[in-house]
This record gives C-alpha cells, sequence and structure tokens, in this order.
C-alpha cells in the first residue's frame, strides 16, 4: 500500500510539473511581442531588483502596510517548502523501488526543525484563510479555488508536521523502546516492526493529500508555484528595460 | 448647469450600453478573437497568475478615494482573467464556477465598460505592487481593445482618437492656424529674450531636434510653448515644428486601437524622415511619451533610425553641459512636482525633472510618496475624455490633492498636460490655491538671457522646406 502510495506521490508530482511546463509553454503560443524600442536601464538587473529586493516591504506599500499578512504569506511559504522537502526524505528514505540508490535519513534534529516550519507555516496558512472568510471584500474576490487551494495545502501542511514529529520521536528516542515493545507484545512481532508501523500509518495520509495537492496544482491557483517566477521576470523585464527599476544609484 | 452635464454623461453611456445590448453572439465571438489576438504571452503569464490576496487594493487611489470592491485592481483584473480562464484553460472548461471563469457575454463586457474604462487610469501602480508582480495596466488595454473593436468605446474618447485621426491632431486645430500661432508666439518670443532674430522654426530641414505638443498647449497653454522655445534659444539648439505632425499624443494609447494608435505615431516618423532630425523631442506629456518612446516602435514594427527623447532629458542635458544657465532665486515657491505615471513609472523619466526643478528654484519639496511609486492624479488612461466618468475621476483624484496638501507648496510641477488639466480641476474642487505649471515654464521663469558657459553642439540647419 505504502509502496503503491508512493509511486502515486512521484507520479503526481511529475504530472504537477509536466502540466505547469505544458501551461507555460502554452503561453508562448500567444506571442512574443516585438521588443523594437531601444532600452533606456539594464533588463537583467530589473529582473535582479523583481526577484528581490522589489518584494521587500521598503519597496512595496502592499507590503510595508499588511505586515501580518506579508509575514503570514512568508512563513506560508516555507512551511510549504519544508513539508516538499519532508516529503522528498520520505520517498526517498523508505526505499522507493528503483530508486534506492539515493537516500535522504534526515537526523532528528531535522525532522523536528522541518515539523516546526510545517507548523508555523500552518499556522500561518490558516490565519490567511481566516482573513478570506472574514473580511467582505476578499471574500467578494475569491472563488471556491481560493479556499480549496488554501484547505488542501493546508492538510499537507498539518500532515507533514505530525509525520514529521513522529519521526522526530521515533529517532530520538522520545517514544520509548519499552512503548513500541509493548505494542509488539499486544499484536505479536517486533518492536522495531512496530514502530514503523506506527510511521507508516502518520505517513500514510501524508501520501494520500500529497498525491491530491499535486492532481490539483494545475487545475487552480496554486499554479502560481510556477507562473510566479515567470510574471515577476517579464515585470523586471518591462521596469528593467524601461530603466525604472533598479533606481538610479540602488544596490540590488 | 450640473445637472445638464450630469444628464449629458448618462446619455453617453446610455447609449454605450445600448450598443452592449445589441451585440449578437458573432459580435461576442469576434471581440473574443480580438481579444485573443491581443494577448502575447506576458498576458497570457499575468491572465494565470493572480491568487486574489487582495493586497493591491490600496495601491489603487480609485480603492482609496470610494473603498468599493470593484475599485480593486485584482477586481477589475479578474474580469478579464475570468474571460481568460473560460475560453483559453482547460479548468475553466471544465469548472468555470470553481475556478471564477465566465463566458465573454453582455454582461461581462458592461463590467469591463464600467471598470476598466471607468475605474482605471493605465497608471500601473498596482504592478508595482503586487505580491506576484502582474502587470494589470498591460492587460486592461489588451480587454480595452476587445471593446475598440466591437466599436464600445466611449464617446469622448473615441471622438478624440478619431479627430486625430481625421485632422492631424486632436484638438482638430488647422494647419493655417497653428502656422499662425506659431507665429505669434515667435513674435513673444522675441520680446521674452530681447533678440530679434529669435524664432519658432517651421519645417527646418536638417534641424537637430523636432519638437512636438500637446495640442492643448496652442490652444490653451501657448506660454508652454513659449517656454521651451526660450530654452532652446538660449542653448543655441538647432531645433523645429512640423506644420502638419506635431502632436505629442495617441490616445489610440487609451482606447486599445493599435491600428489608430499606429497611425499617429507613424505621423512623427514620417516627419522625422522628411525633415532628417535626428532626436524626436517628445513635449511634457506622459502618455505621449510612453506611447512614442516605448510603444510606437512595437506598433510600427520597427526600430527607429532616429533618437526619441522627453523635453526634459534635453533640458537637462543642457543644465549639464552648461549650455542654459538658471538662477534659483527667481522661483521662490515652495515648488512641489507630480510625477506622471505615463513619464516616470512606465516611461522611466524619474531624475532629469527632479535635476531641473533643482537647478531652477531653491524651495523645492517631494511630494510623499514619489517617484515611481507616486499616485496617479486620475487624470490618466483617456479619463480626462470621459465625462461620464467626471464625477468618478475626480472623487479619485482627492489622493493627489491630499498629496499636494500636505507639501504645503504653492507652485505644482507637472511635466504632462493630461494631468495638468485634472490638477487644474483638483485645484479648484479640492481649494488647493496652487497654480500648476510644466517643468519647462518653471526652468524657463529661471533662464538667465546669455548666461550659457558652453555653446557646444550645435548644429547648423538646412533650409526651410
Amino acid at each position: 500500500m505504502t509502496a503503491l502510495l508512493k509511486y502515486a506521490v512521484v507520479l503526481t508530482f511529475v504530472f504537477a510539473v509536466v502540466s505547469l511546463s505544458f501551461m507555460v509553454i502554452k503561453t508562448f503560443f500567444f506571442g512574443r511581442k516585438a521588443q523594437y524600442a531601444k532600452p533606456r536601464g539594464s533588463a537583467g538587473k530589473g529582473i535582479l531588483f523583481a526577484l528581490g529586493k522589489g518584494m521587500m516591504p521598503s519597496e512595496k506599500e502592499s507590503a510595508s502596510k499588511h505586515l501580518p499578512t506579508y509575514f503570514a504569506g512568508i512563513l506560508y511559504h516555507a512551511g510549504i517548502f519544508a513539508a516538499l522537502f519532508y516529503l522528498l526524505s520520505l520517498v526517498l528514505s523508505l526505499g522507493l523501488p528503483g530508486l534506492s540508490f539515493v537516500s535522504l535519513e534526515l537526523p532528528a534534529s531535522l525532522a523536528l526543525f522541518l515539523c516546526i516550519v510545517c507548523a508555523v507555516g500552518l499556522l500561518s496558512g490558516v490565519s490567511l484563510v481566516l482573513k478570506r472568510v472574514s473580511l467582505p471584500a476578499l471574500r467578494k474576490l475569491s472563488c471556491p479555488d481560493d479556499f480549496a487551494a488554501n484547505l488542501i495545502v493546508d492538510a499537507f501542511l498539518l500532515l507533514a508536521a505530525m509525520s514529521s514529529y513522529q519521526r522526530f520521536s521515533v529517532s530520538s528516542g522520545a517514544l520509548s523502546g519499552s512503548f513500541y515493545s509493548a505494542i509488539a507484545a499486544f499484536n505479536g512481532g517486533s518492536a522495531g516492526a512496530a514502530a514503523g508501523n506506527h510511521l507508516g500509518g502518520a505517513n500514510t495520509l501524508f501520501f494520500v493529500v500529497a498525491v491530491v495537492m499535486f492532481l490539483y496544482v494545475p487545475l487552480g491557483k496554486i499554479r502560481h508555484c510556477f507562473f510566479f517566477f515567470y510574471a515577476r521576470i517579464l515585470l523586471g523585464l518591462f521596469y528593467g528595460k524601461r530603466g525604472v527599476w533598479p533606481a538610479p544609484g540602488m544596490r540590488l | 448647469m450640473k445637472d445638464k452635464n450630469n444628464s449629458g454623461n448618462l446619455q453617453t453611456r446610455n447609449l454605450i450600453e445600448e450598443r452592449i445590448d445589441r451585440l449578437t453572439p458573432e459580435d461576442l465571438k469576434r471581440a473574443l478573437q480580438v481579444f485573443k489576438g491581443k494577448l502575447g504571452s506576458e498576458h497570457a503569464a499575468y491572465l494565470n497568475s493572480c491568487v486574489h490576496c487582495g493586497l493591491c487594493a490600496e495601491s489603487c487611489h480609485y480603492y482609496l478615494a470610494d473603498g468599493d470592491v470593484e475599485s480593486i485592481p485584482a477586481r477589475k483584473l479578474n474580469l478579464v482573467t475570468a474571460v481568460f480562464k473560460r475560453h483559453f484553460t482547460f479548468a475553466g472548461k471544465a469548472i468555470p464556477q470553481w475556478v471564477g471563469a465566465r463566458e465573454l457575454d453582455r454582461d461581462i463586457m458592461r463590467q469591463w465598460l464600467d471598470s476598466l474604462f471607468g475605474r482605471c487610469s493605465l497608471c500601473g501602480r498596482c504592478s508595482l505592487n503586487c505580491s506576484i508582480g502582474l502587470n494589470v495596466s498591460y492587460v486592461v488595454r489588451a480587454a480595452r481593445s476587445a471593446m475598440a473593436s466591437l466599436d464600445l468605446v466611449p464617446t469622448g474618447l473615441q471622438s478624440t482618437v478619431n479627430t486625430a485621426i481625421d485632422k492631424g491632431n486632436n484638438m482638430g486645430i488647422p494647419e493655417a492656424e497653428w502656422i499662425e500661432t506659431v507665429q505669434w508666439l515667435a513674435e513673444e518670443l522675441r520680446k521674452d529674450v530681447g533678440d530679434p532674430k529669435a524664432t519658432l522654426p517651421m519645417n527646418l530641414k536638417g534641424a537637430r531636434l523636432l519638437y512636438t505638443v500637446n495640442p492643448r498647449e496652442p490652444m490653451f497653454f501657448p506660454l508652454s510653448i513659449v517656454a521651451v522655445a526660450k530654452i532652446f534659444h538660449a542653448a543655441g539648439e538647432s531645433w523645429t515644428f512640423s506644420s502638419k505632425n506635431y502632436d505629442v499624443t495617441n490616445y489610440g494609447f487609451f482606447s486599445g486601437d493599435d491600428q489608430a494608435a499606429r497611425t499617429i505615431s507613424d505621423r512623427l516618423v514620417r516627419s522625422m524622415e522628411e525633415l532628417g532630425c535626428r532626436t524626436l523631442v517628445l513635449a511634457e506629456c506622459g502618455h505621449g511619451f510612453n506611447s512614442n518612446r516605448w510603444e510606437a516602435p512595437e506598433w510600427i514594427g520597427k526600430e527607429y533610425g532616429f533618437e526619441v527623447k522627453s523635453i526634459l532629458e534635453i533640458v537637462a542635458d543642457y543644465i549639464r553641459a552648461g549650455r542654459i544657465r538658471l538662477d534659483p532665486s527667481r522661483n521662490p515657491g515652495p515648488v512641489t512636482l507630480h510625477d506622471p505615471c505615463n513619464l516616470v513609472r512606465l516611461g522611466g523619466i524619474v531624475e532629469e525633472q527632479r535635476y531641473i526643478l533643482k537647478s531652477s528654484t531653491n524651495n523645492f519639496i517631494e511630494m510623499t510618496p514619489n517617484r515611481e511609486k507616486n499616485f496617479c492624479c486620475g487624470g490618466g488612461g483617456g479619463q480626462l475624455s470621459m465625462t461620464e466618468f467626471t464625477e468618478r475621476r475626480l472623487k479619485a483624484g482627492k489622493v493627489k490633492a491630499d498629496q499636494i496638501r500636505r507639501t504645503g507648496a504653492k507652485i505644482v510641477a507637472a511635466p504632462c498636460h493630461n494631468c495638468i488639466d485634472q490638477l487644474i480641476e483638483l485645484n479648484k474642487h479640492y481649494k488647493l490655491g496652487v497654480e500648476v505649471k510644466t517643468v519647462s515654464e518653471i526652468a524657463a521663469d529661471a533662464l538667465v538671457i546669455g548666461g550659457a558657459t558652453n555653446s557646444e553642439e550645435k548644429c547648423e540647419p538646412q533650409r526651410p522646406v
């Protein structure tokens, strides 16, 4: 069952990446606008600014005026990256057939760190969805996808946090050997197998949610995970070429 | 009088709404095709990316003024995104309500009319503040293009485009009248500079610069032309007007009609080629600069064989090179500066006007925020010509009025004639008690005639044609 789910995780991840790549490629079929106007500034510097300093509260009123939301957004996305890293470690460390040459065993401290980042990300994600529910203007801006995307990712973070905590507990011995010995005595079998089952149960649900999330990525707003970089690069090109970004004399 | 105006505005709006009511399914199909044709890969990227975070709301002067959800940039963008998703994405076709996709129909056309023409000045401030980095005004203009293909551009804006196409300039000034005005202004210049040989050259072949004006200048603000002529004279510049093609404006840019925009901008290109000038100099006009400097080469489909510069770049160069000398004590001020969106945020002319003003007055005060982060005055995007949205435009201008009031300035420098018109109205409406001037006028007031220390780079012109 777990092996099948691991395959499903990998396959749906590949599906998400391929679908998003296809969507990006599809945009090129709309045609690229010619660039005949002579540049006034540097497109490269504009892109660097757009992907760096241009996102800081010092440069964006929308961030400086909404610092709690801004930081919630950053922590939410940090949590997502941590959860994805944790998922990768699970898929590899549990010995995916055909991928046995790679493994990523997590030390207990790293598992705990990922657990904390995922938990903070989860709280941030929940705060963002609550904001969306409670503010009439934001509610009016939203469609079902806005809520669904957030809730799917929140579930992913929740399970990543739970699973990584269990991994930390097992690795660090926080759940004692006698705990698993007792389970083994009750069910029959070894303490090691009991510990493995414990983790396996937590991971099963995590894998299921990951599969759902990867399947949903190209359908809804989560596709901004690709398009965000695409859009910011384009904006950086636009303002860089026109000499607006970065401001003269500004250090990138 | 106000009632009469309001009923006129209502009539104008109703006329277009009637046209929308009459749209056939074939018309809508055509609009969709035009819309698709206007989209490039950039648009498609932006239309795939909005996450509806709503953080752009307070970057928009419309939303700040009315607090209406319809004024939130994401909401305006969403009207376009919804159509894009419905017709050009898998999810939009399969689960439209789930992802907020909508058919291009009469209902959404009405919303486009109200929001994309009536609640957006294409200022681009929301793009800087967008969490993702979406170029919203770029997308809005593509949707305006689809409206233009169905003859659904608000009447005032369309008639400005039509006048420019039919008469050669957006005020419909006959050529003889333009020439006569320039002759009269030449007399003014001679008096001002005390030089009987001073002139405003017309059709001077081989001149270094071809200077363009906003047709509102000869009609209502002729002294802004004299101001620039004084500066050219003091710098010993070789320059000329064209008797036929001198209009820097391009309302096709606002209406979304690329064909009209191309025709209008191409006239200046032809004049440059006919007169053999080296630099096309654009008067203080925000959208005129954006259109002719950045967009027109794309509309026309070629790289220009000449330079395109704002008059502000030219004047700043004169000061740096010592070709003119300014006495800042002649402008006691205090002077503040409005940054026109199309010139600054979308055009890249950010520091030149500051350099000129700091050389022209000792009492210069910046607005907050300023430069590319400045607020739109509300006069851009063709708003001044769309009388049906006048009330909304003035309301949205409150943000700018408050900005000006906070500086305590007595003079507002605005290097854009659309902005000047809007600021003059705001001055009256919000009782600001300021004087609105172009940057060149302020520089000309500080000009020391005969004070230049360097008269290099002069070009010998050939003969008038």
